[in-house]
């Protein structure tokens, strides 16, 4: 309801509170103004609970509450969600098991309830199509009021932000400087100009990605493989860097590609045993990395060929170091595969 | 509502990439967060809002997304295996240069989404559109595409985008 609304719906309550203890009491004055004040406020909003309060469009200052799907429609229990509250039958029609039908989903939490088996046009309970208008109802109605936003960045009281600042960039500068020194490079590489590196060219601010990539295409420039780091001028060409070989002189782009390691997750005590190997990740970073050189090749300031595409390859998280030699044959055996070896360089993998 | 994952970000160190697994997410709303580079495994967000949530550089592995609105959310250079998403509606968002590996996309809508220079490879589409979304450079290996029950394979291709373009426009 609409904020116009309540405040018709309040003044006609209390206009008529108003009126009603002019005639059947003794108030007078003020005294009758804010009594018949307080009573039209009671009526109106003093049976809710605090638990229901927020569910109530009527409060104003309540558009920062979405309402979960399971209770878009509090009137149409048909449209609950039905993995909270109960199966709802599915209403596709028509649709008949065979072999050119798609899998469905697994039953589980979800509770395959609203699968792929509805009519191509989507019935009107049915939340799984989406091309249903429901489907889009939520956000709309929320993200149409300017304030839902600010009305919930308001409520919530964040411990601490995580985005990246100077000074934290500064700190990965320092850290940066010392570890090139410890790997023997004499480096040149003025912290403002770290900082410009570290700059998101899509955001205009510091991340800790762009912060990772900067540290490679840097030592890369430390090690003296390449000189004049920086971003592609041409924002379309989407690749992390843009230098010149020390020697040839040639333009090249880079792209710094960093290894995981999912021991991190086990050290947690999270279970691993159904995640891909490192090693099935290497082979396709390797294989996507071909890709990835053919796809900028004839854009305005991009690369002439493949050849002009380096990847780096990072294997700084990779904990058990006896791991790495296979993770490097894993990524070349990738690359192989997709038809181009060409323009791979490993580092961190001693 | 209880926001469960908001108060793991916040119980974060400074510096502490966020690590997380084996945990389910449930009706929650995930606003204005900065978890770059995060590793994600073995997690199940049921009807979670995401909105304006910078995951860039994360890794998900074997995580579900089923009825999850995703509004001006952050996924470039992402890398996803194994991901399930399942009538999902993502809107606004950034997946450029995002990889995808073994996984679906069922009933999903992508709205005024950027997916340019994504890869996608083993992957399945169901009944998933695109709206108005950035759909360049798209690469693709071992994709099948399902729509009104009939499945195209496709093995190899570097312009993916156009053929999800086609499957939106056809109804």
């Amino acid at each position: 309801m609409s904020k116009r609304k309540n405040t018709v719906l309040f003044s006609i309550l209390f206009i008529f509170v108003y009126l009603y203890l002019g005639k059947n009491s003794n108030l007078r004055g003020t005294r009758r103004f804010f009594i018949s004040l307080q009573i039209a406020w009671s009526l109106m909003f003093g049976r809710l609970d605090p638990a229901n309060a927020k569910d109530n469009t009527i409060i104003p200052g309540a558009h920062g509450f979405k309402p979960p799907i399971s209770r878009r429609n509090p009137n149409n229990p048909k449209l609950n969600n039905p993995a909270l509250v109960g199966a709802r039958q599915n209403t596709g029609k028509g649709v008949s098991p065979g072999a050119n039908k798609p899998p469905r989903a697994p039953s589980g939490l979800y509770g395959g309830a609203t699968g792929s088996g509805g009519s191509g046009s989507g019935s009107p309970g049915d939340d799984s199509n989406p091309n249903n208008p429901r489907f889009n109802t939520k956000s709309s109605d929320q993200c149409q009021n300017p304030n839902y936003f600010n009305q919930a960045q308001k409520n919530k009281k964040k411990k601490n932000s995580r985005q990246v600042n100077k000074k934290r960039v500064i700190e990965a500068y320092q850290d940066f400087m010392s570890k090139m020194k410890k790997k023997g490079y004499e480096v040149n590489i003025s912290e403002d100009r770290f900082l410009e590196l570290s700059t998101n060219p899509q955001t205009g601010q510091y991340d800790e990605k762009s912060i990772f990539e900067t540290e490679g295409g840097l030592e890369l420039e430390a090690n003296g493989m390449v000189n004049n780091l920086r971003r592609p001028d041409n924002p379309k060409v989407d690749l992390d860097f843009v230098a010149e070989r020390v020697g040839s002189g040639e333009t090249i782009f880079i792209d710094h590609k960093g290894m995981i390691d999912f021991g991190s997750l086990s050290d947690k005590g999270i279970d691993i045993s159904g995640f891909p190997s490192h090693e099935s990740v290497a082979f396709n970073m390797g294989k996507d990395s071909v890709d990835q050189k053919r796809k900028f090749i004839g854009m305005d300031q991009g690369p002439a060929s493949m050849e002009e595409v380096v990847h780096l390859y990072n294997f700084e998280n990779i904990r058990n170091r006896t791991e790495t030699p296979l993770l490097m044959q894993a990524v070349l055996n990738g690359a192989e595969q997709a038809g181009y070896m060409n323009g791979i360089i490993f580092f961190n993998y001693k | 509502m209880e926001n469960k994952f908001e108060r793991i970000i916040e119980n974060l160190e400074e510096e502490e990439t966020l690590t997380l697994g084996d945990q389910t997410f449930l009706n929650e709303m995930i606003l204005d967060e900065f978890i770059q580079c995060s590793i994600l495994g073995t997690l199940t967000f049921f009807e979670v809002d995401f909105k304006r949530v910078d995951f860039t550089g994360s890794t998900f592995v074997n995580c579900e997304f089923k009825n999850c609105r995703f509004k001006d959310v952050i996924l470039r250079k992402c890398e996803f295996w194994n991901p399930t998403f399942e009538n999902c509606q993502i809107e606004r968002s950034n997946l450029t240069r995002a990889n995808f590996h073994k996984g679906t996309f069922r009933n999903c809508i992508f709205i005024k989404s950027n997916l340019t220079a994504s890869n996608f490879s083993e992957f399945e589409f169901i009944k998933t559109k695109f709206n108005n979304s950035d759909l360049d450079l798209i690469g693709a290996r071992s994709i099948k595409v399902w729509k009104l029950n009939q499945c195209t394979e496709i093995e190899e291709s570097s312009n993916f985008g156009n053929l999800l373009e086609n499957m939106s426009s056809d109804g």
